[in-house]
C-alpha cells in the first residue's frame, strides 16, 4: 500500500508535467498512472492542509472541476458547508495515520447538485514514512442509494396503504407519504359521478397553503376538455414529465391574468402528473410538484411516482369500493329497521350475523346491539335456552326443527308458527317466521334469512275465536238434543196412532236435526284440528266393507243419484274407521251435491302394494284448475258465480284432508270443468310405528 | 202401550228440563220407573230404599262435575253396583266418563232407540 502511495504522488506530480527521471524510466509507474487515468473511481490527492493535489479524470466527471481548475483548491470546495466540520476531524484522524474505509457522505458539485458518496482515504507517506497528505478514492452511490430508498420508499407506501380500508384514511395517508419527501405540493383528483375532476386531497408542508389551495380549487372546476394538465392524463391514462418549468410556460399556457398570478403564487418548478388506474379504469390524477429549482424530476422520479400511483389507486380503489359496501350495508340496515318484522341472517354455522331491532326486541332485547352482545357472551344456544319453543299445536320443537335451521340445510320457502314462551318472564309469544336460504354462485348454502312475524295478537285473537266455537258447538248441542228427543217420542205416538203423514215429517225434521248435529260436530272439529287436538282411535278395518255401509247409509238420503260401488274386497287399512267414514260421507255428500244434473256417483276401492286407495266420482260440473290447489284449505270456498249458488261451509275438505294427513295418506283430486271431479284417497295398508 | 213392566228403577240427572221431560216419558213409556233429577244433591244423599238400578248422568251440571260424583259412587259400598250411563255434548268426555268408573258413554244428541238400546244392555 505504501509502495503504491508513493508512485501516486510521482504519478500526480509526472501527470502534471513535474516528470521526474525516476519516472521516466519505470514502465510499472506508466501502468499505475494508466489505471488512474481510466479508473470510474474518482481519485484525488490533498495535502493535510487539505489541498488538493491530484485529480483524475473520474473526478472531474463525478464533481464537474476540472483537474486545472481544482488543483490548489480547498476540498472544501466540493464538501456541503454543513458538513465542513467533519474535514477538520477527518484529517486528524488522517494525521493520527488512521485509514477511513468505506465512508458514506455528501459531496456538492460544480453545478451545486449534491451526490452521495462513498469515499475512502488513505494517508500518503514519504520514504520515511511521515504522512505528507491523503489520497481520497471516491465512488457516486447516488443512484444506488436511491434506488434502495425508492425500495424503501415503496415498502413503506405499500404497507401504510394496507393498514386501512378506510377512504380518508387512506388518502391522508398517501399525502403524508409524499410530502415533503417527494413533493412540495402534491394533490389527488378523482373523476366523480357526474363525470367532473375533483379534488379530494391536497398537501403542503405548510398548512395555510393548504388551505388556500382548497378554497381555489373550489372556484376552479378543472374542464376535462382542456387539453392540457390533470384532465389530459384521464384521457390519455398516461403519466407526464415536465422536468423544469419556466416562467415562460407559464404565460403561455395561461388563459388569463388570473391564471398566470396563479401559476407564479404556486411556483411550480417541476411537475409530474400521473393517472390512478383500477380495474382497467383510469379514475383519477395524482400531481406531484417541486417548488425548488434544484429539485426537478427526472424519469427516476417518474418512474416512482408511478410506481405510488399503482400502490395508491388499488388502495383508494379498495377505500372507494369499502366505503360504497358500508354505505349499502348501512342503507339496507336503515331499512331493515324500520319494517315491521324482525329480520336475522344466520350463516352456516347458525350464527346470527345480523339482526334488527324488531328481531332483538322479539328475544327481549333493547336493541339489536344488546343483543349482538349477548350473542357474543352465550352464542346461539345460549340464546335459545331461555325460551321454550313449540309448534302450533303444543309440540316442543327441537332446534334442528327451527326454520333457520331447515333454511340452512336448504329447504326452500320454510314457513312455520312458532310460539316461544320467555322462561325467564313466562311471556309467550307467537310469531309467523318465514326462512329462506341464500345459495352461492356454486349453489351451496351461504346464509339463511329468517323473517319473524308477531302474531301473538293475532293468534289469540283465534285461540279465542276456536275456543268460542267450542263452546257454542257444545250450547247448541244442547237444545238439539231436546229437539231430537220430543222428534223421536212423537214419532212414538205417531206411530202408535198410524198417521202415515204425520210420521214421514217428522221423519224429516229428524233428518234436519242430524244435519244440524253434524255441521256443529264439523265447526268443533275445525276448531280441533287447528291446535291439533282432533281425536283418532285406531285400529284395523276393512276399507271395502265400511265404504259400502257408508254408501248404503247415504243412499238412503240420495234419491236423485245411485251411489255405485266398484272394487275389490277384503282391503285391510289401519287407522280411525269412524274418521275415515267421515272423509267418505264428506266427499259423497259433495259429489251428490255438486252434480245436480247427473244420476250416479262412482266409489272405488283398490290397493297396490303400499296403499288402499279410495276414490269417488261425480259426473257434475267440475273444479277449475285454480282452485284446485286451495280447495283443501280452511273456510276455502270456490268463488265462481255457478259455484256461490251452492250451499257449505267449505269446511268439509279441510276436516277430511287433516284426518287423511293423520293417517299418513294423501288426499288428492283429478277434475274438469263440466265434466266432473274424482277424489282420491290413498292409506297405508300398514300402520307405521313413529 | 207398552205394559211390560219391568221393575226396574232408572235415575235421570241432567240440568236441562226438557231433555229430563223426555227421557222420562220414553222411559216410563218403555215401563221404567223413573227418578227425574235436575239437581245433584239426591245423588249424593242416596241411602238403601230408594237406590236405582241404572243412572244416566250428564257430565256437566251446573256447579258439579258428573265425573266426580260417577268417582264418588264408584267408591261408596251401597252404590258401586249401579251400573252408570253418561251423556255429554263433548265426545271427548267419553274417555275421561270411563276413566271416572261410568259404564258405558252416549254423546248428545242420541237417537231414542239408541239410548234404550244401550239401557236394556245393563237391566
Amino acid at each position: 500500500m505504501h509502495f503504491q502511495q508513493d508512485l501516486l504522488v510521482n504519478l500526480a506530480q509526472e501527470e502534471r508535467g513535474q516528470k521526474t527521471d525516476q519516472v521516466q524510466e519505470n514502465p510499472y509507474q506508466l501502468y499505475l498512472a494508466a489505471i488512474i487515468e481510466s479508473s470510474d473511481d474518482a481519485i484525488l490527492g490533498k495535502t493535510l492542509d487539505g489541498i488538493i493535489t491530484s485529480w483524475n479524470p473520474a473526478a472531474e466527471r463525478l464533481y464537474g472541476y476540472t483537474a486545472q481548475e481544482i488543483i490548489g483548491q480547498s476540498i472544501a470546495t466540493i464538501v456541503p458547508e454543513e458538513l465542513r466540520d467533519d474535514l477538520a476531524s477527518i484529517m486528524q484522524r488522517l494525521k493520527d495515520g488512521q485509514k477511513i474505509d468505506h465512508y458514506e457522505t455528501t459531496r456538492v458539485r460544480k453545478d451545486g447538485v449534491r451526490i452521495t458518496v462513498m469515499i475512502t482515504i488513505s494517508p500518503i507517506k514519504d520514504a520515511s514514512g511521515k504522512i505528507i497528505g491523503a489520497s481520497t478514492t471516491a465512488r457516486d452511490i447516488t443512484a444506488q442509494r436511491k434506488a434502495e430508498k425508492r425500495v424503501q420508499f415503496l415498502n413503506e407506501v405499500s404497507k401504510v396503504l394496507a393498514s386501512s380500508l378506510d377512504y380518508q384514511t387512506t388518502l391522508s395517508h398517501i399525502a403524508r407519504l409524499v410530502v415533503p419527501q417527494l413533493a412540495d405540493w402534491f394533490t389527488v383528483d378523482l373523476v366523480d359521478a357526474e363525470g367532473h375532476l375533483e379534488l379530494v386531497e391536497v398537501a403542503h408542508k405548510d398548512p395555510t397553503k393548504v388551505q388556500w389551495a382548497k378554497e381555489l380549487r373550489k372556484h376552479y372546476l378543472l374542464d376535462l376538455q382542456d387539453p392540457s394538465g390533470a384532465p389530459r392524463i384521464i384521457r390519455t391514462g398516461k403519466a407526464e414529465l415536465y422536468a423544469a418549468i419556466t416562467d415562460e410556460m407559464f404565460v403561455a399556457s395561461a388563459r388569463t391574468e388570473e391564471e398566470l398570478a396563479l401559476y407564479r403564487q404556486v411556483g411550480v418548478r417541476s411537475a409530474m402528473l400521473v393517472p390512478l388506474i383500477a380495474r382497467g379504469n383510469v379514475f383519477g390524477v395524482l400531481t406531484f410538484i417541486s417548488t425548488k429549482s434544484e429539485k426537478s424530476y427526472d424519469t427516476a422520479d417518474l418512474a416512482l411516482a408511478e410506481e405510488i400511483s399503482l400502490r395508491a389507486a388499488i388502495a383508494l380503489d379498495n377505500a372507494i369500493l369499502y366505503r360504497q359496501a358500508q354505505q349499502s350495508r348501512d342503507e339496507l340496515h336503515a331499512i331493515l329497521q324500520n319494517v315491521a318484522d324482525g329480520i336475522t341472517v344466520q350463516d352456516t354455522k347458525e350464527t346470527i350475523i345480523y339482526a334488527n331491532d324488531v328481531a332483538a326486541q322479539l328475544c327481549g332485547f333493547s336493541s339489536s346491539e344488546a343483543m349482538a352482545v349477548a350473542l357474543r357472551a352465550e352464542g346461539l344456544t345460549g340464546l335459545l335456552s331461555n325460551f321454550i319453543m313449540k309448534d302450533e299445536a303444543g309440540n316442543l320443537l327441537s332446534s334442528e326443527q327451527l326454520p333457520g335451521h331447515r333454511a340452512l340445510a336448504g329447504e326452500r320457502n320454510v314457513q312455520a308458527i312458532v310460539q316461544y314462551e320467555n322462561i325467564a318472564t313466562s311471556q309467550t309469544h307467537w310469531s309467523l317466521v318465514k326462512a329462506e336460504p341464500i345459495f352461492d354462485e356454486y349453489g351451496q348454502v351461504q346464509f339463511a334469512v329468517n323473517v319473524f312475524t308477531d302474531i301473538t295478537q293475532r293468534y289469540m285473537l283465534e285461540q279465542r275465536k276456536d275456543e268460542f266455537i267450542r263452546m257454542a258447538s257444545h250450547e247448541l248441542k244442547t237444545p238439539i238434543t231436546a229437539l231430537k228427543g220430543f222428534t223421536n217420542l212423537l214419532q212414538r205416538r205417531i206411530a202408535r196412532q198410524g198417521d202415515e203423514g204425520s210420521l214421514s215429517f217428522l221423519a224429516k225434521i229428524d233428518i234436519q236435526l242430524n244435519k244440524l248435529t253434524k255441521l256443529i260436530s264439523d265447526l268443533l272439529d275445525v276448531s280441533k284440528i287447528q291446535v291439533g287436538k282432533l281425536e283418532y282411535r285406531e285400529e284395523y278395518f276393512d276399507l271395502d266393507v265400511l265404504a259400502q255401509e257408508t254408501i248404503e247409509i247415504m243412499q238412503g238420503m240420495a234419491k236423485a243419484h245411485h251411489l255405485q260401488f266398484e272394487g275389490q274386497k277384503n282391503i285391510r287399512v289401519f287407522g280411525d274407521r269412524d274418521r275415515i267414514g267421515q272423509v267418505l260421507i264428506n266427499l259423497l255428500t259433495n259429489a251428490i251435491k255438486y252434480s245436480p244434473q247427473a244420476d250416479k256417483v262412482i266409489v272405488r276401492v283398490s290397493a297396490n302394494q303400499e296403499h288402499a286407495v279410495l276414490s269417488v266420482q261425480d259426473f257434475g260440473i267440475g273444479i277449475v284448475e285454480s282452485h284446485q290447489e286451495h280447495i283443501f284449505e280452511r273456510f276455502y270456498q270456490v268463488t265462481e258465480p255457478e259455484e256461490k249458488t251452492y250451499p257449505g261451509l267449505g269446511i268439509g275438505l279441510y276436516i277430511s284432508h287433516d284426518i287423511v294427513r293423520r293417517h299418513h295418506g294423501q288426499i288428492w283430486l283429478e277434475s274438469q270443468k263440466g265434466k266432473g271431479s274424482t277424489f282420491y284417497v290413498n292409506l297405508p295398508l300398514r300402520s307405521s310405528e313413529k | 202401550m207398552n205394559v211390560e213392566r219391568k221393575d226396574k228403577k232408572i235415575l235421570v240427572v241432567d240440568d236441562e228440563p226438557d231433555i229430563l221431560e223426555f227421557l222420562r216419558i220414553v222411559l216410563q213409556e218403555e215401563g221404567y220407573t223413573v227418578m227425574a233429577m235436575d239437581k245433584v244433591d239426591y245423588v249424593e244423599n242416596l241411602y238403601n230404599s230408594t237406590l236405582p238400578d241404572l243412572i244416566l248422568l250428564d257430565v256437566l251440571l251446573s256447579g258439579k262435575d258428573g265425573r266426580e260424583i260417577v268417582k264418588q259412587l264408584k267408591k261408596q259400598e251401597e252404590t258401586k253396583h249401579i251400573p252408570i250411563i253418561m251423556l255429554s255434548a263433548h265426545p271427548s268426555a267419553e274417555q275421561t266418563s270411563g276413566e271416572a268408573g261410568a259404564e258405558d258413554f252416549i254423546a248428545k244428541p242420541f237417537d231414542i232407540d239408541f239410548l234404550l238400546k244401550k239401557i236394556k244392555k245393563y237391566i
